[in-house]
Formats: C-alpha cells, structure tokens, sequence
C-alpha cells in the first residue's frame, strides 16, 4: 500500500516535472528568460567547398551557427524540411516557399495549409520513424531534446531556441530562411516589409505620450514581464506593463493588480475578469477596456507577428488607427 | 494492537481523564492570531492603523472619514480577508478529512486524496483548463463544477468497485482507489499532451492556490463543510474503537458498515468542496494530523478538532509565505507546504520516537 500511494504521488509529481519542463522549452509561446541571441552567420564561408554548378552561387555555401554553437552548412536549397515550430512555418509561408514544408507538429495553426500536412510531432513526443520516413534533408526544431536522436538518424537538423524579446531577430530570421529556401529576394522584400509595418506604427505613435497603464492575463493572473517578446509589444505600443519589474512570465498577485491600478487588461477571458468583483474599482473594468487578444497572430514570432502588433495598435487607439 | 503501537506522550499533570479543552483553546487561540497576521501582511503594503480603521469602519454604529485609499479597502476586504478565510476552511477540512480517513482505513499514509478525490477533480478541471470546454458558460465558472464532479465521480466509482454483499473491505477500496487514480491521472496526463502547450493554468492549479479566493468561495462551501465536518468530529470515539480492528468494533456493537459509508461520504463531500476552489493543495491531509497525533497522543476525539485547527493554521501561513516571500509573485501554496512542512515533519518523526501504524 505504502508503494501505490508512493506511485500516485510519483505520477502527480513526474506530470508536474514535465509540464515545468515543457513550460520552459516551449518557448514561441511562452518565453520565460532572456534566452541567447542566436547568432545567423553569413560570412566567412570560405572553408566550405563552394558548389559553382549550383544557380545560387551568390547564396550557397551558407552557414548558420545553431543554438549549441554548431556550425550548419547548406550548399543547395533545402527541398523537403521538417517544420517543428510555429514562427518558422509562418516565416517560410510568408516568402512563398509552403510547399518546402513535408511535415510540422501538432500544435500548428498558421498558416491554414498546415492542417493538411502529416503531423509528426506533439508537446512532449516526436515519430521519428515518422521523420525519416519523409527523408527530409533538413529538420527544424526549437528544442534540444531530440536533436541528438535526429542527427543519429543520419539527418540535418537546425536547432534554434525560440525568440527572445528583439523583434530584430524575426527580420534576421525572414532573411535566414530565404537563403536556405534559395529565396532570397522574397525574403529580403518580406523582411523590410516587417520592419516598415513596425516602424510605421512606432511613427504613428510619436506624438502619444499618454502611457496608459496595461496588465495582460495569458490565464490565471499569469503575466508577461520583462525580457519578453509581449513587453516589447508593449513598449512599442507606448503601453505601461505593469509587471515590468520582474523578468519573465510570472503568477501576480491580485493585490498588487488592484493597488497598480492597470487602465488596459488583455485577456484570455475578459469574463474572468470582469465579473471578478474583486477588479470591480480597477480603471480598465470601470472603463470598460477589458480585451481580448484580437488574434492568435502575436502568439508566435514569425512575420504575422506585424499584423498582430497592428490588430492591437487598432484596438487600443481607434483615434488614430481608425477602425475598419 | 494497531492503536498500543503508538506512543503516548502526553506529558505534565494533567488528568488524562479529562478531555483537553485547554489545548484546543490555545491552538485556537494561535490559529486566530496567524489569521489576523495573515490579513494585516500582504503584497501590497497596508499600514496596521489603516487596517484597523477600515475594519472598524465596517462595524455598526461605527463613523470613521474614510481618508485612505479606496483601493485599500478592496484588498482588504474583497482580496485578503477572503483569501484567509478560504485558506482556513480549505485547511482544516484537509487536514481533518486526513485524520478521519487515517483512523478510519488505520493506514499511515491515508490522506483525504486517497480514494480517488484527487486525481478525478485534477481530471475534471484539465478538462476545463486544457480543452475547447469554455471555462466560462453563462458568465459562471464551471472550473469548480468540474473539479467537483471529478472528485465526487472518482471516489463513488471506487466505492462501488469495491462493495460486495458483505460489506466494504477497505483494503480493496484503497485498491480500487489506485486503479481508478491511475486511470484519471493517464487521462488527464493524454488531454495535456495533446492540448494547446501552454500548461501554466493546468499546472498551477495542480499545485493548489488561494489567487482566486473571493467571500462568495467560502460562503458556497460551508453548506458542504458543516454538515460532513460535525459529522467527523463526533465519530471520534468510534474511531477510537476502530483503531482495535473491524471485528473487535463489530463484538462492541458498532455497526461498522454504517460508520465506514458515513465517514467516507463526509470526507469526500467536504475534501471535494474545497479542493474544487483551491486546486490539489498537497501533504497538508497527510502531515497535519501525524503531526498531532506525535504531539498530542492517540485519541481521535482530540486528533480530529486539534486537526482541523492545526490545518487551518497551517495552509493560512503557508498561503501567508506564498504571496510574499517573492514580491509581487504569486508561487502555487502546495510547493510552500511541502517545503515548509516536510522538514518540521521530519523533525517530529525523528525526536518523537514514532512507531509506524
């Protein structure tokens, strides 16, 4: 008896691990430290044997250090690639290059052409059978755990930890796929076109210097602090997180939510909110800007993440938006 | 005999004849004094004096300007207080749902989660938490409803698993107990891992909290607490006689098929009622009445009450050190109680002398 209460308890705590685990690597939704920067190299490729056949001799070689520090050379466009990640599968739709895409995993919901793609991985498994089945020559993963299992398969793998809070890397990241898809030029158009939309409504912005007061609940009073990709939105919004004093996504407390008295709340369920009668004198529930997110488009990094950053823009400032 | 196993320590000159009101008193008197502390420290920092104005403010007859922030009054009343007072009901009925449950199936490592309650209301609010179940129908959280029916489902599939026309043996119901926990457990552990990644909600309710505690909490629960928990309370006696077996109670005339049935529903209700607003809160249904038992002696008509007022105390200052010690974040309280918990429980097994069951 003293063993199956043990195990009860062993099972709670092993679900408990690997939620926690899982948590932490799942990182494209839930970024919780500042993460290294990974660094995309494009020069000094000279020791890697140039292919002059190739039509993409001014792209290939092409190297791109991974989040291990390993060096990935590419001296043709990538054909078939297994996509794990959802700001990749945005990315490599955005340049125009989807049919690249052989396989992703469960949790794909952009672009809609993903549902009819086989699905090869899920939160804590992967099919590798599945995988090499496809015979990918490149696999892209966000997460460590089954990098070494790939790559003992025989198989290319990119390893790149998800985004930290610079939108700079989404633009580098644009451009990175575009030399491995062999499409440059679209890449290059769709990076700056991000980086316009960006700046366009940092413009728009200048003149508002009224910084309103904003707590986001991603679910049970769960936040994002700083060093997240959220409080960049923010900030880029001329919004005032009001957990910018802590790091990561954090649990606040109800009184400190009260007390800091937010003039916005983005909700997962506004409901949650506003029939709490504990928020009922807090100025965002009095003044009725309880929201929720527009879109799933600010939940991954990828390109859409500009029209997500609009969408937002739009809601909180119809003045100068305008609300179509 | 199971209950001569123990060790008795009640020391000093007291007339062990005699039923120890003034030990009650003090513990009640200490719980008190935790939940005052409770109320008057909290992530938002409060002068005490506000804090008595704005009490006293509240009271009839009584006129005070109110010249404090109007946001204080809303943590005060609509946050902490309510918070105290769920963090107190939740843990008392663990902790004497715990006791109930290690008299009643004699076994060291009973706990009110035992049978099923656990696992089925952890099912219950995944389902809510990590599904496309709306978690809110009508404007009404129906998180609670689930974790509810969870526990309520889990332990009653136990129980009929296990009754045969004799009666209820205990053994296989602990038994059927694990397998159905199994079952849940693997079923909830499938919807999280074929559901959206983002578990934090899932995880910290299984860790148990107070973040969401609020007057009308407790006020839903009592119906459920006053009834089972007077009904624990005065079976102290019997489960004294049951300590010596279920035969030996049988030949005293204590109809034990009653009992059983009796104490199991009153546990169940009342650890499904909080558990369904507090989330998993973990070891407090397990250490708390030990803990007494080693301190105090064997008698379950002390054990159980002394319980009840040990757990309240306990999980209000756990709940105390979960919403400050990291300001302004919030750490689930189920963590704080085993961190804080296990090495005052080793402690006690160690310089206690305990004799297992």
């Amino acid at each position: 008896m003293d063993k199956q209460n043990k195990d009860k308890l062993r099972i709670y705590i092993m679900i408990s691990i690997l939620s926690f685990l899982f948590m932490t690597c799942s990182g494209n939704l839930s970024t919780n430290e500042p993460r290294n920067t990974n660094k995309i190299l494009d020069t000094d490729t000279s020791n890697v044997m140039p292919d002059s056949s190739s039509l993409y001799s001014d792209i290939f070689p092409y190297a791109v250090m991974d989040s291990r520090g390993k060096i990935i050379t590419f001296t043709k466009p990538a054909e078939k690639i297994v996509v794990l990640d959802n700001a990749a599968l945005d990315t490599i739709y955005s340049i125009g290059e989807w049919h690249r895409v052989v396989a992703t995993h469960d949790f794909a919901s952009y672009p809609p052409q993903a549902s009819e793609i086989p699905k090869v991985a899920d939160a804590f498994n992967m099919n590798l059978e599945a995988i090499i089945e496809l015979d990918p020559d490149l696999v892209f993963v966000f997460y460590e755990t089954f990098v070494s299992d790939l790559e003992d398969a025989g198989l290319k793998v990119l390893y790149l930890e998800s985004l930290g809070n610079d939108l700079e890397e989404t633009t580098e990241l644009i451009t990175m796929w575009g030399r491995i898809t062999g499409n440059i030029d679209r890449a290059e158009k769709e990076s700056l076109l991000f980086d316009e939309r960006v700046s366009t409504i940092q413009g728009m912005l200048s003149n508002t210097d009224s910084e309103l007061k904003v707590f986001q609940d991603v679910g049970d009073l769960w936040t994002p602090g700083q060093n997240t990709l959220m409080n960049t939105v923010f900030e880029l919004l001329k919004l005032d997180n009001i957990a910018k004093d802590v790091s990561g996504y954090v649990q606040m407390s109800p009184e400190l939510i009260v007390d800091r008295n937010p003039d916005l709340i983005i909700a997962l369920n506004p409901n949650s909110i506003t029939t709490n009668s504990i928020f009922k004198d807090v100025n965002a529930v009095k003044n009725k800007r309880v929201i929720k997110m527009p879109s799933d488009a600010l939940s991954n990094a990828g390109p859409r993440f500009a029209l997500g950053i609009e969408e937002l823009a739009k809601v909180i400032y119809p003045q100068i938006f305008g609300n179509e | 005999m199971m209950s001569l196993s123990y060790q008795s320590n009640t020391e000093g000159n007291e007339d062990k004849l005699t039923y120890p009101w003034r030990k009650l008193g003090v513990a009640f008197a200490v719980m008190i004094f935790i939940a005052l502390l409770a109320a008057g420290v909290g992530a938002v920092n409060i002068h005490p004096l506000i804090i008595l104005k704005i009490l006293m403010s509240k009271l009839p007859f009584v006129h005070i300007d109110p010249n404090w922030q109007h946001t204080y009054e809303t943590i005060l009343l609509q946050i902490r207080i309510p918070r105290v007072s769920l963090s107190c009901l939740v843990g008392g009925t663990l902790a004497i749902s715990g006791a109930t449950y290690q008299g009643l199936f004699r076994n060291p490592l009973a706990d009110p989660y035992l049978i099923g309650a656990a696992p089925g209301a952890g099912l219950g609010a995944t389902i809510v938490l990590a599904t496309s179940v709306p978690t809110f129908f009508q404007g009404i959280n129906i998180l609670p409803l689930a974790a509810f029916v969870g526990a309520i489902g889990a332990v009653s599939i136990a129980y009929f698993t296990a009754r045969n026309s004799d009666g209820l043996p205990l053994a296989t119901l602990i038994l059927a107990g694990v397998a159905i926990a199994s079952l849940t457990t693997a079923l909830s552990a499938f919807i999280l891992i074929r559901s959206d990644p983002d578990v934090r909600p899932v995880l910290s309710w299984l860790m148990g909290g107070f973040i969401h505690a609020q007057w009308k909490h407790s006020i839903m629960i009592l119906p459920y607490l006053i009834p089972t928990v007077i009904v624990m309370l005065v079976h102290g006696r019997l489960l004294n006689v049951m300590q010596l077996g279920e035969d030996h109670a049988r030949q005293l005339g204590v109809s034990v098929e009653n009992i059983k049935l009796l104490l199991i529903i009153s546990a169940t209700l009342s650890t499904a009622a909080v558990v369904a607003f507090s989330g998993l809160i973990g070891f407090v249904g397990l250490i708390v009445p030990h803990s007494v038992r080693l301190v105090w002696g064997v008698d379950y008509r002390f054990i159980l009450p002394m319980s009840a007022i040990s757990g309240a105390a306990f999980v209000t200052l756990a709940d105390l050190v979960a919403r400050t010690i990291i300001n302004p974040i919030e750490l689930p309280v189920g963590i704080v109680t085993a961190f804080c918990g296990a090495p005052f429980f080793v402690y006690l097994l160690r310089y206690r002398r305990y004799v297992a069951m």
